[in-house]
């Protein structure tokens, strides 16, 4: 594991660094959504859970890029899921833009109640009102699987610590340990975005809303169609 | 509308009670005073109007300016980064030019060369056509120059972090150095990127090429 800990230093800096643009950029949008939808009560917990769960998923998948000893077996067998996320993220931001401007009618996604039946309602329902911010564990797990160009980066470092391990455990292992320094590094930069999308230090946020709501639909749009094309 | 009263301590005794029986908060209070030595009364009229312009004017003044400047923040935060990787704000930057205007090597055709301190650098990827996300072979080969020791390439896209993805190269030939790597794709959709050739002790080539995706 010594031949790893550098390697996961290097990482853990790249996470920082590359935190503070590209992952804005990528999952800037998602982390605002987040935050507008928490509505001014208190982010920090969400915000850490969503992050443990996008760490979490990015750990796996560094451990089987090392156990594999192969980028492209990894990502070539999880192409699918990942184009699956970037629509569904795309459908996330866009629905939560519309429900935020009030431009959509089936239930008030961030009210309090919400009689509709469709799953969406229901699912987005439990995700505004939940009680327990645990809710955004799963959805940091599976959006952690967002396509991403740093991330896939890790991964090559951690399929090639894995091609250098002695054994399966050891190739398992080392992928694992600097996928996790990465995505810990990404967290401070995520964390800022979310602080400072939450409002709850705004005293006037109907305008920032309707803003909010329109370039999350824009957002939402274009992460569709990425994943189209992905 | 006109008060007399007498000239007491402060002037607050006088003004304040009027002011708040017959001027609305929004409304500007203009005071005329009749006085025998108007200069014994002028700075009370100074500090009291002071007094009322900086608890309530500056006061919302600077209130409405704090929430816009953090709107204006949040705003910036959030839409800049998005912006700067979509390429937008680098276009319309002459200073800064788009990452296709930077490409000097066509890698889909065949092999790129640059001339450097007296060296010939030839960078080739196979297969063809150049794919994001395959297992790439490449190829340096260093002509002209003294023996050097093996290269290696940095891959990375013009303008934006992706991370260290180095490629190591070991020699196959006197001058021929082959290594394994991957070219990442970018959900973005960009698809220009830089192989940066160090040779040790000589320099750095960069050549820019756009991939597949």
């Amino acid at each position: 594991m010594s031949s790893t800990e550098p390697l996961s230093l290097v990482f853990l800096v790249t996470g920082f660094t590359v935190g503070f643009g590209h992952c804005i950029g990528m999952c800037g949008p998602i982390v605002v959504s987040l935050s507008l939808n928490l509505k001014g009560k208190n982010a920090l917990l969400p915000h850490l859970l969503y992050n443990a769960g996008r760490i979490i998923t990015y750990a796996i998948l560094g451990g089987f890029a090392g156990l594999l000893g192969s980028f492209t077996i990894l990502t070539s067998s999880i192409l699918s899921l990942q184009k699956g996320v970037l629509i569904f993220a795309g459908v996330l931001v866009l629905l939560m833009g519309f429900a935020m401007g009030g431009w959509i009618s089936f239930g008030r996604i961030f009210g309090d109640g919400d009689s509709s039946s469709s799953v969406f309602s229901k699912w987005f329902h439990r995700l505004s009102a939940a009680r327990s911010p645990m809710v955004y564990l799963p959805v940091g797990l599976l959006l952690g699987f967002l396509p991403c160009g740093p991330v896939y980066t890790a991964l090559i470092a951690s399929a090639r610590t894995g091609m250098d391990a002695a054994g399966a455990l050891q190739g398992f292992l080392s992928g694992m340990v600097i996928m996790l320094a990465f995505g810990m590094g990404t967290v401070p930069a995520l964390l800022l975005v979310g602080r400072l999308a939450s409002l709850g230090w705004i005293k006037s946020r109907g305008m920032i809303y309707k803003i909010g709501s329109v370039l999350m639909i824009l957002v939402g749009i274009y992460f569709i169609i990425q994943g189209i094309q992905y | 509308m006109l008060h007399s009263g007498r000239l007491s301590s402060t002037t607050s005794e006088i003004f304040d009670p009027i002011i708040k029986a017959n001027v609305r908060s929004d409304q500007k209070v203009h005071i005329r005073i009749a006085w025998s030595n108007p200069d014994l009364y002028k700075p009370l009229i100074r500090s009291t109007l002071w007094d009322k312009f900086m608890n309530q004017g500056v006061k919302r003044m600077l209130d409405r300016f704090r929430i816009y400047a953090w709107k204006f923040l949040v705003l910036i935060v959030v839409c800049l980064p998005m912006v700067v990787n979509q390429g937008a704000l680098r276009e319309v930057m002459a200073a800064d030019p788009s990452p296709e205007s930077l490409i000097n090597c066509d890698i889909q055709q065949g092999p790129c060369r640059k001339e450097f301190s007296g060296m010939t650098v030839t960078l080739d990827i196979h297969p063809k056509p150049v794919k994001a996300m395959k297992d790439l072979k490449f190829e340096v080969t260093v002509s002209g120059g003294k023996g050097t020791t093996a290269p290696y390439i940095d891959l990375g896209m013009p303008g934006m972090n992706m991370g260290p993805n180095r490629v190591e190269l070991r020699r196959v030939k006197d001058n021929v150095f082959e290594g394994q790597g991957i070219i990442v794709r970018c959900p973005s959709g960009r698809r220009t990127w830089i192989a940066t050739v160090t040779l040790p002790e000589v320099g750095k080539v960069e050549f820019v090429f756009d991939v597949i995706y």
